[in-house]
């Protein structure tokens, strides 16, 4: 009896089947390896062979020498070769400042939207879900051509602007920041209303009345009361429009014109085009560590409330 | 081997032991059974050395507050855990470590656990099929099932199509078609309205009455459990506090906590002064308290901090027979329930609950704020631990 | 709630327009009789026909519809063992390789392009593996899908827990059995979503094709971005409907089956 419980010490019986750490461990490598591997080969080593890319120097032909150097970086804080260069330093305040309007305007027009869809019949609900799905998966480059036409100076949309005076015949605004801020929400937007949707339908309006019920104003009710319930789906889509979207590339090099170079440019710029490659890496690594502590600020955040992860999906 | 119930047994004051299921077949023995539940720093002992034995025909209530492991034992049983360490025997045959599936024990789950994908008579079926049976004799079978518990209507539906009540029979059906040796039912009753909850308890009796195998129940819901079970085992923090049936339990409680749990009881904690034959007195903060105790229990007056029990309506209240263990006290509480009217009395800082019957014709006497006076018969009350 | 419907409406309908009015440019256009983009002058079906004498746009439609269908397909096979282990089984380290899984979605995916292509030309240049083409383009393309997969099916998976299984157990099947009668009907709307999403995510990506395409491998995306210099781009609105319309399709087909009732649970 006794060798026998020994024998299942630290076992346990999950979904039936009545297994130990190598049990765990064998089927493991079978179902996941395939998957661990396939992640570790070709995202964990591109990674990092990226970091290790932002560390090399280059030779006097261009050609990339393996020594290890801090220059990149250097040159990424304005450190010039020819004394301080604010240049690369624009590049990111103009990537955050782009990323972060985005964001606001894509939470102001999330909001209204989402409270919009809870309100109609769930089979409306449905459709108007399925209606935001469908831009979402559309490929981007294809949206964003189309508001190069609907933004022409003739085009259809500026037509009936000039038309009431507010704009003069022939004046455009693509491309420009105007264009570049239309194609980045109409490219986002929906990242931001699936989460946002998802949080108001669970909310507990019961939770306003009885905020007023106990004096609260209206005002105060709505802040206290029903806003945080929000703020789960809120902040997941704040992460998964404000990190991508200061890394967006398509958008402001069709919409943007020259003046608004920003990251994604950058590194397109970096590796297609001058083959700088450590100068380039060193702006993904930058762009992968900012990333990394948004994720990691969004789990602090969350990590309390036991909530599971909103499917953008 | 100490088993909590054989103590409430020996406080019987009659003397006799009624076991009606003394002479039945074990079919179902735990031995010691344990089992830890997480690991490292929020490991717990969710089950702890539990003996219990389920014979012939009888129905096993398992009562207990939420987390107390009632849901865990029952696993055990199932064989959805492993003991560790522990024994668990179905007709004689160690269990202890096969898995579920290789077991005679079927259960009906706190939340059913219909397969979404199946329709009812091939959920039904699905133990049947496991077993390997023809598929006339299987059709056969579901058949007499559904009809047993008037599921035919409803047979080729799937589970998202059901309500509650039918869902729930359903279960039932799943579970007692593959005629297991013992039937598990972990809560079936969570979450229902009233109307099901009497509807399927009459059912279950019924079933019971027609089968010879134990059924073991889980409940936190002590009237559920008076009502069906043959005994009730009283389980908190893994332990169980006391075993046996529905009238022993309400009657002679083993501790605080089962007087406590099982119906609504004064419990009054005092110091052991001395004995004189049966007779045992007890200072408290009423005064002292004569109480008669069995001969058969003296070890248990030998204790100095005890506590004494008495039920609510074995309080007398303004009754002048009785000359006992009497307090005067002042109401500060009257609720007047049709059958009977519950009067808490305050006495020397301790609130007495009593609750006296109403008698035909005559009206209401109770008053908040009168003066009365109480007594506690001796034989009524219960010397216990205190805790 | 519905009080609000008067302001909410109106502003919620602008969004929807704001969000189709560019598709519906590219639809319309498509079938636009004009040359350039600018009026409409009728009903036509020409671009379509173009489309189909132009070598280089056909062979844009096909790989992008090969690249996607095969991506798809490995990284459903992955994903959905992943999903399912991760779902059921403990290795050291899962925390760890959990937050890399979800990377994928927040990383900028100029930043995952320029590290594939890093990593394929160093491979190329060092080892003399894999010159960019349509190997590289899917080796990239499932690295991209294997997380969405594996996340969805996980998803899936964590809804009902390990209960049906239980209870499969309980009437007395053994693992293999409960695999085969349970778990894979279950799963199977996940996998099909996962799939499906797969395949839409492949159509949809453009900057990831751009960096590892080669000169064989031109999609849709890529020669839509190189012609949307040089002007006239009818015939490019043809092909670009085209793919929009698989990527709706799919995305609706995967709404339905997410929101669909009969494997939900109770």
């Amino acid at each position: 009896m006794k060798s026998r419980n020994k024998k299942f010490k630290g076992w346990s019986v999950e979904h039936g089947v009545m297994m130990g750490r190598r049990g765990h461990l064998w089927r493991s490598m079978w179902l996941s390896g395939p998957g661990i591997a396939w992640m570790t080969l070709l995202l964990v080593c591109p990674l990092a062979v990226i970091t290790w890319m932002s560390f090399m120097d280059r030779g006097p032909n261009g050609e990339i020498v393996a020594r290890f150097t801090f220059d990149n970086f250097a040159l990424l804080g304005g450190k010039g070769p020819f004394g301080y260069d604010p240049s690369h330093l624009e590049v990111f305040v103009r990537s955050i400042f782009v990323g972060g309007v985005t964001t606001c305007a894509c939470v102001l027009a999330a909001l209204p939207l989402a409270f919009f869809m809870v309100a109609l019949p769930n089979r409306l609900q449905r459709v108007a879900l399925i209606m935001i799905a469908i831009p979402l998966w559309t490929n981007v480059l294809f949206r964003t051509y189309a508001w190069q036409i609907l933004l022409a100076p003739d085009g259809l949309l500026l037509t009936p602007f000039v038309k009431v005076g507010l704009m003069e015949p022939g004046q455009h605004i693509y491309p420009g920041w105007r264009a570049l801020m239309i194609g980045m929400v109409g490219c986002y937007l929906p990242f931001m209303v699936v989460p946002v949707y998802t949080s108001v339908k669970q909310i507990d309006w019961t939770s306003g009345d009885i905020a007023r019920d106990l004096g609260a104003d209206k005002m105060t009710a709505f802040t206290n009361a029903i806003l945080p319930q929000i703020q789960p789906g809120l902040m997941a889509g704040i992460i998964f429009v404000f990190l991508p979207a200061t890394g967006q590339f398509v958008i402001p090099n069709l919409l943007g014109g020259g003046k608004t170079f920003v990251l994604g440019n950058a590194l397109e710029q970096e590796f297609v085009v001058t083959h700088n490659w450590p100068l380039g890496a060193a702006y993904s690594v930058f762009m992968l560590a900012f990333v990394a502590a948004g994720l990691l600020l969004h789990t602090r955040m969350t990590r309390n409330r036991q909530e599971r992860e909103p499917m953008v999906l | 081997m100490d088993i909590p119930g054989l103590q409430a047994e020996k406080l019987t004051r009659s003397g006799e032991r009624r076991d009606p299921f003394a002479d039945r077949t074990t079919i179902l023995e735990l031995r010691g059974v344990t089992k830890v539940l997480g690991r490292g720093k929020d490991a717990r002992i969710a089950v702890n050395e539990i003996n219990l034995v389920a014979r012939e025909g009888e129905f096993i209530t398992i009562l207990g507050p939420r987390g107390c492991g009632k849901t865990t034992l029952l696993r055990l049983i199932a064989g959805l855990d492993i003991p560790e360490p522990g024994a668990i025997f179905i007709d004689k045959t160690d269990y202890s470590h096969l898995p579920a599936h290789r077991r005679p024990v079927n259960t009906v789950f706190k939340h059913f656990g219909l397969f979404p994908h199946l329709s009812v008579s091939e959920n039904v079926g699905f133990g049947l099929r496991m077993k390997r049976l023809k598929s006339h004799e299987i059709a056969r079978e579901v058949m007499a099932a559904l009809q047993l518990l008037d599921l035919v209507e409803v047979a080729q539906r799937k589970p998202g199509q059901l309500n509650r009540g039918e869902h729930q029979r359903a279960a039932l059906a799943r579970a007692l078609v593959c005629e297991p040796r013992v039937l598990l039912l972990d809560e079936p009753m969570d979450g229902l309205d009233l109307k099901l909850r009497g509807e399927l308890l009459s059912k279950l009796r019924e079933l019971q009455h027609n089968l010879t195998i134990p059924f073991i129940l889980c409940t936190e819901d002590q009237e559920e459990a008076l009502a069906v079970s043959d005994t009730i085992v009283v389980m908190n923090e893994g332990r169980i506090e006391q075993a046996g049936p529905a009238s022993q339990l309400y009657e002679y409680p083993a501790n605080p906590f089962v007087a406590g749990f099982v119906g609504r009881c004064n419990l009054i904690e005092g110091r052991f002064l001395y004995r004189e034959g049966a007779e045992v007195v007890v200072e408290t903060k009423l005064g002292k308290i004569s109480c008669s105790l069995p001969d058969t229990d003296a070890e248990k007056a030998d204790q100095n901090e005890v506590s004494l029990a008495i039920r609510p309506e074995k309080v007398l209240v303004n009754d002048e027979e009785s000359v006992d263990n009497r307090f005067g006290g002042m109401i500060t509480e009257v609720e007047y329930l049709g059958s009977e009217t519950r009067l808490r009395i305050r006495s020397n800082e301790v609130v007495v609950r009593a609750a006296v019957p109403n008698p035909r014709l005559r009206l209401q006497t109770w008053k908040a704020g009168d003066n009365v006076f109480f007594s506690f018969p001796p034989d009524n009350l219960i010397l216990m631990d205190a805790r | 709630m519905k009080k609000y419907l008067a302001i909410t409406g109106p502003i919620a309908a602008g969004i929807y327009c704001f969000l189709y009015l560019p598709i519906l440019v590219i639809v319309l256009n498509s079938f636009n009789s004009a040359r350039g983009e600018y009026e409409w002058k009728g009903f036509d079906l020409r671009w379509y026909r173009t489309l189909f004498a132009d070598e280089a746009a056909l062979s844009a439609l096909q790989n992008s519809l090969v690249l996607a269908t095969t991506s798809a397909a490995i990284a459903t096979v992955i994903g959905t063992l992943l999903g399912y282990g991760l779902n059921r089984y403990r290795f050291p380290g899962k925390r760890t390789f959990n937050g890399f899984l979800h990377l994928p979605a927040y990383v900028p995916d100029i930043v995952l392009a320029s590290a594939l292509l890093l990593f394929f030309t160093l491979l190329r240049q060092r080892a003399g593996w894999l010159a960019p083409g349509m190997t590289t383009m899917i080796l990239a393309h499932v690295t991209m899908q294997i997380p969405i997969v594996a996340i969805i099916v996980r998803a899936r998976l964590e809804i009902w827990g390990d209960s049906y299984e239980e209870a499969a157990a309980d009437l007395g099947a053994s693992p293999t059995k409960r695999f085969r009668m349970i778990t894979v009907p279950l799963m199977k709307p996940g996998v099909i979503a996962g799939g499906l999403l797969a395949f839409t995510l492949s159509l949809g990506d453009f900057v990831v094709s751009l960096f590892t395409a080669g000169p064989g491998s031109k999609t849709v995306p890529i020669l839509v971005y190189q012609k949307i210099g040089s002007g006239h781009t009818n015939d490019l609105n043809a092909l670009s409907t085209l793919i929009i319309a698989i990527s709706a399709l799919t995305a609706i087909i995967v709404a339905l089956i997410q929101s669909s009732r009969r494997y939900q649970d109770t």
